[in-house]
């Protein structure tokens, strides 16, 4: 394991150590957003935190480190992501925050038994009472208290209900006495969890109930295949609607002109100020010109995109969605050697590689994370790249960019298929829990999209101004004419692309969005524009992700990705060029 | 009989299960009751109630889950 990521250190200023447990999908990173002011990226389903992260918190002018554990339904491991958390339990803490699910509470006090075992200061956060209660579910805290033998605190974590009084007794607790809990067998576990959950729970029977809202309405409808399928594909079709209809006014009616009447004259003027024309001059605001382009594609461009995309995310992470869209789909992912679950990790990967790679430490198989690992960086744009080829092939005909998107899904099923072939082993068959419909919090949902938008510029910016900066030098001094007459063989002859389009084969390794949107300026005719919009696709993942494929296997599957997009987007994109011409030559003759 | 045979939307108790953590800490256990409530075409998996919570299982592993009506 590694701990190069941030937030993962513990600060020596730190009087106490608190853990943040539980079971999946209960509120746990909730918490720990509320009282660290860290955004932890929260989601309606199983598996959102898979490695552990730490913040600070100070509460009667004593510091705590609080750790966001992953989520566990029992500490017999099943995933990585499990055997961190019991890791971390292992190596001890001065008090435990354990937050159980009132819709659920009898499989969450299984867990709660295996954490009081430890003997270590519990307090529990009987989390989603707003829900339990919507549900006729009605839970005693008071009593649950007394039958665990340690203070139970009813919240909302989402309003930050109860939080205040549950940091008061993570506190208080730090120290004292614990009464010895005897360890139970599992089987004991399970019978004193329906015990204790029959005697402090009531449910009144709320079927009737015109209290309950549009979600909970719909929420046994999505399970079904009708009309869950049909609700499924009208909600894909309307997020993307949303994404490219959405992002193309954003960017022509705000972004684009602020851009050309703005920022360009005032570019060219301050600059022209200090620097005459000739190369120096060219470099920072000629034709591409880093301080035109390093704003232009990633600001005026391919933001607008990337903003509703997130908003959409989010969204479907929130309300419960995706694991309903994967028990849809499992027919169909089972043909390519996955299973339904997979796909909330191939949706991350829409927005970004690196997410739904680390992801798949949620996977309970090798296999399958490897088979993730493989496809996403393959055939799934990340949002940036697909917010390009959007601007590149959708102002000319939308249909290019279904048509991109289609090969992908082909290309997709392909390799799912041949991977499950070659790769040993074997990846187990969906068991997935539903979690309940939500409503989206509108105010944490408002957060994560402008954590996630804050994110994009960070990280974009710098490597794109870099790279901009290196092409607009080897633009300007020949080089590039000269890289492009040695691979033109390549470039011209086998995707039949302009000599100056071997660009994006050396920017692409830098940012993914880079491998289309140099194309922009070159006036590429339509099936140009397919064969480069195919080859950015499938061509190499970024730098980062690289890095993450090295770190999360080794450097040699990272290297066998690198190698295995390039030659499938090169391979893919001269057949469809060597195809046209086919079609060409037969109808000369 | 199976728990893939089982009728829709019918109260049924779980005789047995395979060994399976993921199944046991999800509440699918013997002796305890559900609702199925549908199964998935292209051979997707049975959606069940359990505790008021839906699972979904794979037909393969339903398949080894005797069951039994209330
Ligand atoms: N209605 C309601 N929703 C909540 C409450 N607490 C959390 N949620 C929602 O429940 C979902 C799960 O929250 P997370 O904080 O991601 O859960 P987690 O325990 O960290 O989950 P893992 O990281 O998968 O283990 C999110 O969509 C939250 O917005 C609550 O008290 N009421
Ligand atoms: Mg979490």
């Amino acid at each position: 394991m590694s701990c190069h990521e941030i937030n993962k250190r513990i600060d020596p200023n730190s009087k106490y150590k608190i853990l943040l447990m539980g079971n999946p999908n209960v509120g746990k990173s909730v918490v720990f957003s509320k009282y660290t002011g860290i955004e932890a990226i929260t989601a309606n389903y199983p598996g959102t935190t898979v490695s552990y992260s730490v913040g600070n918190i100070v509460h009667e002018n004593e510091q705590a480190s609080l750790i966001d554990v992953p989520g566990t339904y029992s500490l017999e491991v099943t995933s990585e992501a499990e055997d961190i958390a019991k890791e971390m339990l292992n190596s001890g803490a001065d008090s435990i925050i354990a937050v159980l699910d009132a819709t659920n509470l009898e499989r969450n006090l299984n867990l709660a038994f295996e954490i009081l075992e430890y003997n270590i200061p519990t307090v529990f956060l009987l989390n989603m009472v707003d829900v339990a209660e919507r549900k006729g579910i009605m839970i005693d805290a008071k009593k649950l208290s007394e039958l665990l033998g340690a203070p139970v605190i009813p919240g909302v974590a989402v309003l930050g209900r109860g939080l205040n009084r549950l940091l008061d007794n993570a506190y208080k607790i730090i120290n004292k006495e614990q009464p010895r809990h005897i360890e139970l067998s599992q089987d004991e576990k399970w019978e004193k969890a329906k015990k204790i959950a029959n005697i402090v729970q009531t449910k009144e029977d709320v079927s009737q109930d015109r209290k309950k809202n549009f979600w909970e309405k719909i929420d046994n409808l999505t399970v079904s295949p009708w009309p869950g399928l049909p609700i499924a594909i009208a909600t894909m079709i309307g997020a993307m609607g949303l994404i490219v209809g959405g992002g193309k006014a954003l960017r022509a009616v705000l972004l684009l002109p602020l851009f050309n009447n703005y920022y360009v004259p005032f570019m060219e003027g301050l600059v022209g100020r200090f620097v005459s024309p000739g190369l120096l001059y060219n470099i920072l605001v000629g034709e591409l010109g880093f301080l035109i382009k390093g704003v232009e594609w990633p600001i005026a461009l391919v933001l607008p995109y990337v903003f509703f995309f997130y908003i959409v995310l989010s969204f479907l992470e929130d309300s419960g969605f995706l694991p309903r869209l994967g028990i849809l789909v499992d027919g169909v992912m089972q043909k390519i050697g996955l299973q339904g679950g997979s796909i909330i990790p191939i949706f991350l990967g829409y927005g970004c590689a690196v997410p739904a790679i680390l992801g798949t430490r949620a996977a309970t198989s090798e296999k399958e994370r490897k088979i993730i690992s493989t496809i996403v960086p393959l055939c799934v744009p990340c949002v940036s790249q697909l917010g390009a080829l959007v601007v590149l092939l959708g102002d000319h005909s939308f249909m290019l960019v279904l048509a991109v998107l289609a090969i992908s899904f082909l290309v997709m099923f392909i390799a799912g298929r041949v991977l499950d072939k070659v790769l040993p082993g074997k990846v187990n068959p969906i068991i997935l829990e539903v979690p309940n419909l939500l409503q989206p919090n509108m105010t944490a949902l408002f957060r994560k999209v402008r954590m996630r938008l804050k994110h994009f510029i960070l990280e974009a910016e710098l490597p794109m101004i870099l790279a901009i900066g290196f092409a607009s030098l080897m633009f300007e001094t020949g080089a590039l004419i000269r890289f492009g007459e040695i691979i033109s063989p390549l470039v011209v002859n086998w995707l039949g692309l302009p000599q100056e389009a071997s660009i994006v084969l050396i920017l692409g390794i830098v940012r993914r969005e880079l491998a289309v949107l140099p194309l922009l300026d070159m006036g590429l005719g339509i099936r140009q524009l397919l064969v480069g919009g195919v080859v950015a696709m499938f061509y190499m993942p970024c730098v980062a992700v690289f890095g993450v494929l090295a770190k999360e296997f080794n450097f040699r599957f990272a290297l066998k990705i690198a190698l295995l997009t390039t030659v499938v987007a090169l391979f893919i994109g001269g057949i469809i060029h060597q195809v046209f011409n086919l079609f060409a030559l037969i109808g000369v003759a | 009989m199976t728990m893939t045979t089982f009728s829709k939307n019918k109260l049924g108790k779980i005789l047995s299960t395979p060994e399976s953590t993921l199944l046991k800490v999800l509440g699918v256990r013997a002796g305890k009751d559900f609702i199925m409530k549908v199964t998935q075409p292209f051979g997707g998996p049975v959606i069940i109630e359990i505790d008021n919570r839906k699972i979904a299982i794979s037909q393969v592993v339903a398949n080894e889950i005797l069951v039994a009506e209330c």
